[in-house]
């Protein structure tokens, strides 16, 4: 990943996003010229509800600096109850990280629909600032993992 | 509830238990039992699923082992129905992981009698081998022990560290079962004790598998709470300490530094119940130019790879229906204590779902369920 001129840190987050919203979000985010950090690299999902622990922490293990799942609103899922679903996965795996000393502040959840392309630059300036302030993933410097 | 305190007259335990076994299978009520029986070896007790009641020789609802969890062989029995009934004979751990199971759909409920036992605790299967070798008799003893209040293993053994710290001495009562075997404060070298519900009762008396003349045994009551208490203390302060080995990267790393990704933990797990996990799936067959290339991101990897992610994963995906069974334990052949770490990160995470396995065949289990407006802060959704 390229470095800007000043060598300063450019958080690196990976974005799991929702297909029906928070996708669609990002893309009007795009076509509106909305500026935000170029460090984030986005899948697409069908649904927040697809989403499995294993390939956020894949992410976060291979030196992802954090993770941001974005979904629908409660309620304007279409597939009914994913997003609800995707919450309390993501609550149990920052508890977990939690308790073993993992920085729980590199995976975020937000609901952000597809005509918030103003909320989908504004959350990703708050999470590179957020991120900004942690510094680095150390685990992207382990090898032992 | 009704209670029953069968006299032996003069017959031993193993045998008075084996002529009700007997009974049961010859009443038709069950086609068949799964029970723990003495190996042809003698020096271990395997699961034996049983049709001939002349085989319910050398069996042992009592015996102080369990090289394989019977939830697991419960579901290979039952995830879809066998179109008999089975009677299964489960310790606590047992029972409250078949609770799980039949949440997740892999037991069929209705094709099974269930008969839970007290356990008095067990041994690793290698000491129990060593300990029938030099000639004693482990159950017989624990059966002793059991009848004054309390058990304690054979000098220079132990019992399995997650027996150590297992709150649940006293069977799973009905009508989570069907009918349970007490052992505590039983003296089991002169009577058996039963308990059931009023139904399945009169359905034994019936069928003339068992005689209830509601001679409780409050004493057991007593035991099984005290116990309870005592081994909640110990759980909680052998978790504490370990919560600390394990609050940091390096922690973990030291933890599973001698891991070497065989996946017995979760092969013998009896909660770990997909057909197809995905750490053995393609998922996870990597191309020799993928290894390369995070070899070549972070400049090195360990291999065999991701040995820090199976085991956060597994947590993610089953911590919350962890029975702390110690099956994990068991199988490790490096000694790497996963028990512990599984119920230090499930005494969290069950607390915070308020939710906690084997408890009851109603409550949903937590990944399958929410509620509309909870843990928003917890996900980290912002305020
Ligand atoms: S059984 Fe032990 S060595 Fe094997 S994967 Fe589990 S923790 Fe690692
Ligand atoms: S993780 Fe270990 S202690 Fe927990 S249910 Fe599985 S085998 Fe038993
Ligand atoms: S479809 Fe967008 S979160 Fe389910």
């Amino acid at each position: 990943m390229s470095e800007n001129s000043s060598n300063e840190f450019e958080p690196r987050i990976v974005g799991f996003l929702c297909h029906w919203c928070t996708y669609t979000g990002a893309d009007l985010a795009g076509t509106t010229r909305q500026q935000y950090p170029a460090g984030i690299r986005i899948i697409h999902l069908m649904c927040s509800g697809a989403i499995d622990v294993v390939y956020i922490l894949k992410a976060l293990l291979d030196g992802a600096d954090g993770v941001l799942v974005g979904g629908c609103h409660p309620g304007d899922c279409h597939y009914q109850t994913g997003n609800l679903k995707a919450r309390r996965r993501i609550a149990l795996l920052r508890s977990i990280m939690e308790t073993l000393g993992l920085d729980q502040e590199r995976v975020w959840l937000r609901w952000i629909s597809a005509s918030e392309g103003r909320l989908f630059a504004e959350t990703i300036r708050e999470y590179d600032g957020a991120l900004k302030q942690q510094g680095a993933n150390p685990l992207a410097g382990e090898w032992d993992l | 509830m009704k209670t029953t305190t069968i006299d032996l007259a003069g017959a031993d335990f193993t045998g008075g238990i084996e002529a009700f076994l007997a009974r049961l299978l010859e009443s038709g009520l069950v086609g068949s039992l799964l029970v723990p029986k003495k190996t042809t070896g003698g020096d271990n007790y395997v699961q034996a699923l049983i049709k001939n009641p002349a085989l319910l020789q050398d069996t042992d609802v009592s015996a102080p082992v369990m090289p394989v969890h019977a939830a697991r062989i419960i579901s290979n029995l039952t995830f879809r129905d066998p179109g008999e009934k089975i009677g299964v004979v489960v310790r606590p751990c047992e029972a409250r992981a078949l609770v799980e199971l039949v949440k997740f759909k892999q037991i069929t409920r209705e094709a099974l009698f269930i008969i839970a036992v007290d356990c008095l605790g067990t041994y690793e299967p290698k000491v129990f081998s060593a300990l029938v070798k030099a000639g004693q008799d482990p159950a017989a003893e624990l059966r002793r022990q059991a009848a004054a209040g309390s058990t304690s293993p054979t000098e220079g053994a132990a019992f399995r560290s997650a027996c150590e710290i297992c709150s649940f001495p006293g069977a799973v009562e009905p009508p989570l079962v069907d009918l349970v075997i007490g052992l505590w404060g039983v003296d089991c070298g002169r009577e058996l004790y039963f308990e059931a519900e009023d139904e399945t009762a009169a359905l034994l008396a019936e069928k003339q598998v068992l005689e209830f003349n509601d001679r409780e045994n409050s004493r057991r009551r007593e035991i099984i709470a005290r116990l309870s208490g005592e081994r909640a203390e110990s759980r909680d302060l052998v978790l504490d300490e370990f919560s600390r080995r394990v609050d940091s990267l390096k922690g973990i790393q030291e933890l599973l530094s001698t891991c070497m990704r065989c996946h017995n933990c979760m092969i013998n797990c009896p909660i770990c119940y997909c057909r197809e996990c995905v750490f053995r799936s393609p998922t996870f067959e990597h191309t020799p130019d993928q290894y390369l290339g995070w070899a070549g991101e972070k400049g090195a990897i360990r291999m065999p790879a991701n040995t820090v992610m199976f085991h956060l994963t597994r947590l993610n995906h089953m911590v919350i229906s962890c029975v702390g069974c110690g099956m994990c334990d068991t199988a490790c052949p490096n000694d790497i204590p996963v028990m512990s770490l599984f119920r230090t990160v499930g005494r969290k995470t069950q607390a915070m779902m308020e939710y906690e396995p084997g408890r009851s065949y109603d409550e949903p289990a937590p990944a399958t369920t929410f509620r509309e407006n909870e843990f928003a802060k917890e996900a980290g959704c912002g305020h």
